[in-house]
């Protein structure tokens, strides 16, 4: 891809009453990658959703690779290279744990190094590799984020969007887990991730995003120091 | 006990058109949360392009009755096309007000009165296994329903469309986000779905060589009923639901004294309403209280 910068220009989501992402602008570079953080309600998940062309936003624009993925269909846009690992995982509980897998390829831009992608994912997370025939519902909760994580990774995106992947996971799984990603960012794809424990967070990711009210209140350097004052002041408002 | 086993094996060649007629509007509800109303009049158009094909080859009669049936869902789809994001009640008054359009447009072109259709009639002789009289077309839709029951079977379970076809059933927002094609599915099913109606009407066709405007009306209510009572949420329970339908028909039909047949609908749509008041979700739908959904 030319330019796999992800530009999200002056963004704005409503939902009737409720101004949900008040004009947020950010971009994410190619390697990148960026932590959303912030209370509950702020606009996180929803910001995301914006990306993928889940919701419509009311106004601004969200670049990619000469696109501009507003008005876009989801399918597009995941075809597109943007793979979204939902909130609550989304896993099709019903189906095997291969035909989860199975429809993460239908966001692939065609299916050359299928096999290659295929054996890293497993190799990534054992665990799917060893049920591929069990029913997906019958894996535990870290199980499952697993599986999602790695039905994102099989389309092959150059943009992961996470959204709260640790959320109900035991802290030991919640540190397999920034592990995998760990990997996962040494392959380049560009991650953004939506998340609830902040220090987490702000510690893995290069740079993070604090949102409160639908806005960006503060941005984080990953590596520097957090003023504990300025983060609560950003959280709870001044 | 010869008299069950005809009534049996009528009983399962009804059902097994009334599981095809179900399966068909099974598909579409699956993907789009339609339920069609109007999935008799592509049955009711199958009837007529046989009998407008009336004394050409029987080949080239069927292959135009599934292509002009097929062509008529996917009109049909088109139409839903802008209602994808409306109220599933809106979507069913659509399909009432396209289901009466459709048969009104019958009226006006072929009148009330019924047209002999003279579709493989041939099929109705019947032959004699152990005194009992089974006729050929008996035989013909209990296999044929069976094919098309396995083979719609093996698509969904190990095709690609099959499996999107799944998942968009299943949570469709995130089928999509994963990069399946909503469009595509939905076209997929309607073509399925009008395939089904032109062998059920075909198939009827031979047994009710009448074509009317309501020719497709008179199944597609049971077939719905079939469908409501063995749980509209999954295909599996949805067909099931259509064959018992049929089945039952026919078994009270002849379990009831002659004179007591006037009273077959009651019976029928009475054993319904106990049905729906002891399991609102449908007869073979296990767990998950109404409105929930995984």
């Amino acid at each position: 891809m030319a330019d796999a910068t992800l530009v999200v220009e002056n963004l704005n989501v409503r939902f009737g009453v409720l101004h949900a992402v008040r004009g947020i602008s950010f971009e994410l570079e190619p390697g990148e990658v960026v932590g959303l953080i912030g209370p509950n309600g702020a606009g996180k998940s929803t910001t995301l959703l914006t990306i993928m062309g889940a919701v419509r936003p009311q106004s601004g624009a969200i670049r990619f690779g000469g696109h501009d993925l507003v008005g876009m269909q989801p399918e597009a846009i995941a075809q597109l290279g943007i793979a979204l690992v939902p909130e609550g995982r989304r896993i099709y509980a019903e189906f095997t744990v291969e035909e989860n897998l199975r429809l993460g390829t239908f966001g692939r831009r065609d299916d050359a190094g299928l096999d290659e992608d295929l054996a890293w994912v497993y190799s990534l997370f054992p665990i799917v590799d060893e049920h591929r025939r069990r029913q997906a519902g019958q894996l535990s909760g870290g199980q499952q984020q697993q599986l999602a994580i790695a039905r994102a990774l099989i389309a092959r995106p150059d943009i992961l969007l996470l959204d709260e992947p640790s959320l109900g996971l035991a802290p030991t799984v919640v540190d397999d887990l920034f592990d995998a990603l760990e990997e996962i960012r040494r392959t380049g794809v560009t991650i953004l991730m939506v998340e609830q424990r902040a220090q987490l967070t702000t510690d893995f990711a290069d740079r993070s995003l604090v949102m409160r009210g639908g806005e960006i209140v503060l941005t984080v350097t990953g590596g520097e120091p957090v003023d504990p004052a300025q983060m609560s002041a950003a959280y709870f408002g001044a | 006990m010869t008299e069950i086993i005809q009534s049996l094996v009528d009983g399962v060649a009804l059902g097994s058109l009334y599981a095809l007629a179900a399966l068909g509007i099974g598909l579409v509800f699956g993907v789009m949360r339609l339920i069609n109303f109007a999935y008799g009049e592509l049955i009711t158009a199958a009837a007529y392009t046989l009998l407008l094909t009336k004394g050409l080859p029987v080949t080239f009669r069927i292959l135009l009755a599934v292509a002009v049936t097929v062509a008529l869902s996917l009109i049909m789809e088109f139409v839903f096309r802008p209602l994808r994001v409306a109220t599933p009640a809106t979507m069913l008054i659509t399909t009432f007000a396209i289901s009466f359009l459709l048969q009104n447009v019958a009226v006006l072109w072929f009148g009330t009165q019924g047209e002999s259709i003279g579709f493989l009639a041939f099929l109705n002789r019947a032959f004699e296994v152990g005194g009992i009289r089974i006729r050929w077309i008996t035989l013909v839709s209990i296999v044929v329903g069976g094919v098309f029951l396995a083979t719609i079977a093996f698509l969904l379970d190990r095709t690609d469309i099959g499996l999107q076809m799944r998942a968009a059933a299943a949570d469709f927002r995130t089928a999509r986000l994963l990069g399946v094609r909503a469009t595509r599915v939905i076209v997929f099913a309607f073509i399925l779905s009008g395939a089904l109606a032109a062998v059920v009407g075909m198939m009827l066709a031979v047994q009710r060589p009448l074509a009317t405007p309501t020719f497709g009306f008179f199944v597609v209510i049971p077939a719905l009923v079939g469908v409501v009572v063995g749980g509209l949420d999954r295909l599996l329970s949805a067909t099931i639901g259509g064959f018992v339908i049929g089945f039952v028909t026919v078994m009270l039909s002849d379990l009831l004294p002659s004179d007591g047949r006037v009273f077959l609908n009651s019976v029928l749509f009475g054993l319904v309403i106990i049905v729906l008041l002891v399991k609102p979700n449908g007869l073979f739908i296990r767990g998950l209280a109404t409105g929930e959904r995984l």
